[in-house]
This record gives C-alpha cells, structure tokens and sequence, in this order.
C-alpha cells in the first residue's frame, strides 16, 4: 500500500481528552476508520497509574516532590509525588502570558479526563438564552432541546450519580445514586430553604459510577471505593475518563488508531478541494513532520491549543487561520471565575459525624439573574459547598503528651467551606494570537494568552462574599472567612471560547453542528466552540455537544456531503 | 556528565519481588549505551554496542555517576516506586545522624506504645532533607546537630544522645524559644516534618488512626461514639 494510503482514514480526532474520546467512540462504533492523535504519551487504563491506591506511607517523600524532580516543572503547581506523572514539563510548551493567565494542560492520553473535578451538571435554556437575553456575545445557534437527548446519552455511557432535584434552572440527569451529604451540608440546605427561597443545596452529579449497569460492566468499569485518590488515576475505573471509558471502548471495535506523541501542528487545508484532508503533526519522539489523511476532522485538542492549531493552518485560501474569514478566531475567549472561598465553621451538631471519603460535595446552582435580570451585573455564580468535622491533636508540646495527642486524635467542629463559579461574559479583547517570533521545540509559533477580568467579574466576586457571609450567619455558622483570592484567570480550568458556535458566520465560526462556516468537514467540539460559559462544570456539555457533532458528520459523510 | 537524560527506551519488568530495570541510554557525545537497573544499588551495563562502542573508562565512570546516587528517572518510573531502586546515600553522617534519631525519639517517645523511631522517622527525615530542601536548610540542619551537641555536652558534660529524656527536651525547647532565626527555624522543621512522618506512617495510620485506602463507603451523618474522644 502506498505510504499516502496507510495514513488516511476516515476520521480524525485531534485530541484524546473527555470530548476527543467520545468523537473516537461515536465514529468508531459507526464502522469509521479513525486516529485519535494525542500530543503526549500513551496512558492505558489502570496500568499507567503508577500512583494508583498508594497509601501515604509509600511515597518516599510522603507526597513532598524533591528538587531533582521539580527542575523541568518550575511552571507547575501542587506538584505532589501523588500526581507526578501528570505534571506538564516547562519545555514542552512555552506560551506568552500577555495578562497573567494559569494554563492547566494535561498532555497524555486522557487528556484533562484524568485530572478533572467529575462534576457534570446539565444546563439549562437560561444558560443558552443567556446572551440573547442579556445581549452579550451572539446567541446560541442550539438550545436545551437539541441537547436534551444527547445529554441523556453520554449521561448513560458515563455513569452519573445524583439526585433528580427537580429544578428548572438545572435540569435534571440520567443518574444512578448520589453521593451522601454531610450532616453539616445537610443543615445548611435546611437553612437555605428557611432563609432563601430560591437557593436550593443539591448533592453535586458527578460522573462516578455508584450502581454499576450493565453498559459500564460491558466497558471494564466498576463502583467507586470511595479511595477519593481520583486526580492520580482510578483502577476501578469508577469515575469517568477516556481511559477508563470511550478510549478502550473504541480500540475494542478495531477502528481505532491511537497515536500518542503527536503534536498537531496544523490541518491541512486542499485549495482545489475547497475542503480539509489531514492534519500536519510533528512526531514528538523523532520530530519528524508527517501528515494523515482522512474525510473528517474533529478538533478537540483542549479549548486554547485548538484555537491554536486553526490559527496555524494557514492556506492561500485562510490566511488568518482556517475558517477565520471574520477575523473573531481565537477572540471572546472565556473561562470561569474561581476567585472566591469562603469557609466557616459550626458548634452543633457534636454527636454527629462523617465516616468513609466522599470524592464529591454539595451543589448549589445559579440563584443570581436565573428568570430575570436582577443585579448591577451580568450572569451569576454557582457555589460548590463541601462540609465535613475533621479531627485535630493538639502539637503545642514534645515528648510523651504529643506522642499521646497524635495517637488519639479528637473531634473538632463542623466546618464548611465554599467556592465560586461565575460565568464570565465572553469578551472580545479577551483573546489568544500566535506570537510571530517565538516558537516551541516543535517548531510551532507560541501562543500568546491576553485575557484579563473584568468589571463585571469583580462585583460578581463582591456578591458572592457578601453573600456567602450572609448565607453562613443565617445558619448560625461562625469563624466566617471570605475572600477573593485574586487568582488569575485559567485557574478555573475551564478556559473556553475563541472558536465559538453562532447563527451567522460574520459572527461566529462554528454553526450549530459545530462545523466551522467555511471548512464543512471541519468540527471544533472541545470548549473552543464555547458561545458563552454557564456557571456549571463545562465537561457534561462538551462530551454532549460531541457525540451530537460526530453522529451528524457520520450521517453528512454517508450522504456525500462532506 | 552522562547520562540518563536522554532515554531512548524503557522497559520495565516486574516479577513477583523485584522490579528489573532496563533501558537505553545516551551519554553526552550521543552514544548509545543499555543498562539494566536491578533492585538495590545493582547497575550493570549489559550491552554496548560495537559500533558505537563506548570507551570502558568512559563507562564505569558513568556508572560510579549512577551509583553515587545522581541519577534522574524519569517522573512516572520515580512515582510508580521504581525509585526504591536508586541508591539513596545520605549526607548525614554517622554522628549527625545518631543525634537526629534521638532528636525525633525526643519529640515523639515511643513511651508503652510507638514512637518516632519504631516507624522509622529518621531515615524519612534523612532522606527528606537530602532530597527536598534546598542546600541552605539542609546546612543549618547540620550547623544545629552539632550545635545542639555541643550545647549537651557544655550544659550536660555528656552527649546530645546520651542525655535523659527530660534533658533533650529542655536542649530542644530552649531552640523553640530562640530569638536566633536559624535556631528556630531548625527546630520548627523538625518538629513538623517528625510528625508528619509518624502521622503518614504505616504503623500509625492502620493501627491508630483507622485509615483504609479504600472505605467503600462514606456516610455523611453517624452518631458519635465514646471510643471518639469527642
């Protein structure tokens, strides 16, 4: 066969993270020959977990990582011996913060699937109808009944447990049993209620698998052993990933092609074709340039690096990055904002405790400008509320009473602690470009990250701790903290936009099967094509919006549209 | 210098007790070299190949280099306890070494129970200060040890080691009362870093604490019982 025929496919799925591994699923179980080109190495389920269900007591450090170690990772942070072998190494992509910006980058197979807080909340028609209503950004070219159904579907294969809450503003999942709350949680849901009406506590879903159906049995996936050790790799596959999960599910069907060490540089753009097909990488081991063919091409390289691929791939055709003929790629980048906590504690209660680990915690959905616009800012914020009655020994002393103390740890109060998720409202001077001078090892121009809070984000924050104090005094809570911790945009890890869906293509660049306007076999389905945020943990709607994406490509390729 | 920067190949061999280390390695002009790593301090060049056959001095050199301790595994080979095969030679000498056993024996007696000593505290902390501080902590460690000892023997004609129990805690609470920067700071460290080391223990954490690294459960709500200490 020649070289040009071994290296085309049907499909290809840049990216193997939580989106790139359903694209890979959905083509793959539809009989579609298809590469999955992952930048990093290979991880495979369970047995690339070095870390996997060690106790403390087995790392030689106990968790602390020595200064040999940290040489190539200065830009990390948290770096635990736990988590090691995630940790992104400061050579393998430089970029340029223009505006401080904290770039979270989970380069191996799996992607961030490996290392995210499996928090899976749907949203609603107040989140899609949000920038019409509000006139930011463009609107929605979809809605929550185009979502519905495929929600329902990667919900299934997933394994999400919660409650069915009912609300309107958060609707509800396919699910299997929640996590318990804590007793303190559950007195503050209480006085929640009492105190505010619309501020409904829920258990938070999460894509952890509490009753094992069938459909997880069958992809080599078991219940969650509460180990909560889920950010270095599960064994039990109990939480979701796609290396527990759509990965291995794919290779079974035998139309899979992985390929770790495959840094995409650009897509390859045919003039005459007036159409995509392939994809340029740099093979990270030899760093040789290679190119793979194939009838479609899924984008979900992580929302900033695929902005960055498209800004790349350049033709006569798309001087500007492909499908860029508006000039909006890589603007109105967004993300979450992470920047309040607020903590307390409880001095009832005392006959109560908690007994076991839970990997999850409270929810509290958007209870800002949900019906109607209410405050001096847009949008509002989630909160994720964890409570817990920790143990404490009192280490004031040496000899005999602290060897005492420490063995026979007492029971302190109850506390409870909360966090933000505001939406922030796409801007378009929020943006990335590539830098013209500076490149990585690869060769491929640097990305420079230019985005900034807003005003509109920081009364967001004065609400939430405003608020956050009030809520905590109504239920009787003292010791109450909170804070804005001014951390930078990106610590969220949510970073979406810049290749956004819209109705119109002077506007956007993705239409509402999340095909770029000008480059039909091209679809960008990661959180790049993001048109505005939500306040929920974005990964649900990704993995939806992907599974919708790839079944209308397979059925535009069987038609010959594509 | 050689060496392991620049692997080419890992394989990793796991039979019933050991871990059977290999792996193709370049040294600095580009040669290409095969080794196999064997548990504790074994490091034997198996193969080299003729045509890029590597100068014999060149060799054992590296592998004095390895064998010093100096070699750089990659991340996941470290976390995944491969590093147990590294050879750790600590820079605390035999008397620096005596004095901060009896220092964390000090801070945490084993009394009619466990103590710092009976989980091993001293070595994690040799090993912990060797390889996770920078060098100017890990200097004032070794300016105190013997510091502390001269401070026993002036005070208390004897050894640091030597000393009762009721004495070294005085040396001790003395540096935790210090207006001398270093003198606290040492103490602080290892005040903190012995307890850490027997709260993250084996023995502490299973028999003491209740801890089992997969609960299979959690309940959110449970009634306190007198074994509690509430």
């Amino acid at each position: 066969m020649p070289e040009d025929k071994r290296r085309t496919y049907d499909a290809i799925v840049i990216g193997s993270g939580a989106s790139g591994g359903w694209a890979a699923k959905e083509f793959c179980d539809k009989g579609l020959k298809t590469l999955v080109l992952e930048r990093g190495r290979n991880v495979e389920h369970a047995k690339d977990y070095p870390t996997a269900s060690k106790a403390p007591w087995e790392f030689e450090h106990r968790g602390t990582v020595s200064i040999e170690q940290r040489k190539n990772l200065q830009g990390a942070r948290n770096l635990r011996e736990e988590t090691l072998h995630w940790a992104l190494k400061d050579d393998e992509q430089p970029f340029i913060q223009e505006k401080p910006f904290r770039w979270v980058r989970g380069y191996h197979v799996g992607g961030k699937s490996l290392l995210w807080a499996r928090q899976t909340q749907r949203w609603s028609d107040f989140d899609f109808e949000g920038p019409a209503r509000d006139g930011f950004a463009v609107d929605w070219p979809i809605r929550y009944k185009d979502m519905e159904e495929w929600y329902s579907y990667v919900e299934k294969f997933t394994g999400i447990a919660g409650n069915r809450d009912g609300l309107p503003e958060l609707p509800d999942s396919e699910v299997m049993p929640a996590f318990e709350t804590s007793c303190i949680e559950n007195y503050f849901k209480e006085s929640l209620q009492k105190n505010f009406r619309d501020r409904h506590l829920i258990a938070a879903r999460c894509a952890h698998i509490t009753d094992p159906q069938q459909i997880h049995i069958d992809q080599g996936r078991s219940k969650c052993q509460n180990q909560t050790m889920c950010n270095r790799g599960c064994i039990y596959g109990a939480y979701f990933s796609s290396n527990a999960s759509t990965i291995p599910w794919a290779l079974k069907t035998g139309n899979l092609t992985l390929r770790p060490h495959s840094v995409v540089h650009s897509i390859i753009y045919d003039d005459k074709k007036g159409k995509a097909t392939g994809v340029r990488i740099i093979d990270g081991t030899t760093k040789e340039m290679l190119e793979f063919y194939a009838n479609v091409i899924f984008v979900n390289a992580s929302a900033l690096n695929s902005n960055a691929i498209l800004l790349n791939s350049t033709s006569n055709r798309f001087p500007n990055g492909l499908g860029n003929d508006n000039g909006l790629l890589g603007k109105f980048v967004s993300w979450h904002n992470y920047r309040g906590k607020a903590s307390a504690t409880f001095e009832g209660l005392k006959d109560k405790k908690t007994d076991g680990r839970s990997p999850s915690y409270s929810y509290l959905p958007r209870f800002r400008n949900v019906f109607k616009q209410e405050m001096d800012f847009l949008r509002g914020y989630a909160v994720g509320v964890a409570g817990g009655r920790g143990t404490f020994s009192n280490t004031d002393m040496i000899g005999d009473q602290l060897r005492e103390n420490l063995l026979k740890p007492e029971l302190g109060s109850w506390y409870i602690s909360t966090w933000m998720m505001g939406e922030c409202v796409p801007l378009e001077k929020n943006h990335v470009r590539l830098s013209k001078d500076m490149k990585d090892k690869y060769g491929i121009p640097q990305l420079i990250v230019s985005c900034e809070w807003s005003e509109n984000d920081n009364k967001m924050v004065a609400d939430y701790i405003e608020q956050s104090k009030l809520m905590f005094e109504k239920a009787g809570l003292i010791n109450i903290k909170a804070e804005d911790t001014q951390s930078p945009p990106g610590s969220d890890i949510h970073e979406m936009g810049g290749v956004r869906m819209g109705l119109d293509s002077q506007t956007s660049l993705l239409n509402k099967w999340n095909q770029l306007h000008h480059c039909k076999n091209v679809f960008v389905t990661d959180g790049a094509c993001m048109t505005s945020t939500g306040s929920q943990n974005p990964t649900l709607t990704f993995m939806a919006i992907t599974a919708r994406a790839a079944n209308y490509a397979i059925g535009e390729l069987k038609k010959g549209n594509i | 210098m050689l060496l392991i920067q620049n692997l080419k190949q890992i394989h990793l061999l796991r039979d019933n007790r050991s871990i059977l280390l290999s792996f193709h390695s370049c040294d600095s002009s580009g040669q290409l070299c095969y080794f196999k790593l064997f548990p504790r301090m074994k490091i034997l060049p198996k193969f080299i190949p003729h045509s890029v056959a590597m100068d014999r001095r060149k060799a054992i050199k590296n592998l004095a280099i390895v064998s010093g301790g100096l070699i750089t595994l990659p991340q996941w080979m470290v976390s995944c306890g491969v590093s147990d095969t590294t050879i750790h030679q600590t820079s605390f000498s035999i008397v620096e070494q005596k004095i901060l056993a009896s220092i964390t024996d000090t801070i945490i007696p084993a009394g009619n129970s466990i103590g710092a000593l009976s989980v091993g505290v001293d070595k994690f902390l040799q090993k912990l200060i060797d390889d996770c501080y920078e060098k100017e902590a890990q200097d004032n460690v070794k300016t105190q040890l013997k510091a502390l000892d001269e401070s026993a023997k002036t005070i208390h004609k004897r050894l640091f080691v030597d000393c009762t129990q009721a004495q070294r805690e005085e040396l001790l609470l003395k540096l935790s009362l210090s207006e001398k920067k270093e003198e606290k700071d040492f103490f602080d460290l290892i005040k903190s870093e012995t307890i850490r080391g027997f709260n993250t223990s084996q023995k502490v954490m299973q028999e003491y604490l209740d801890y089992k690294v997969a609960p299979g459960h959690y309940y959110g709500s449970v009634d306190v019982k007198t074994s509690d200490h509430a």
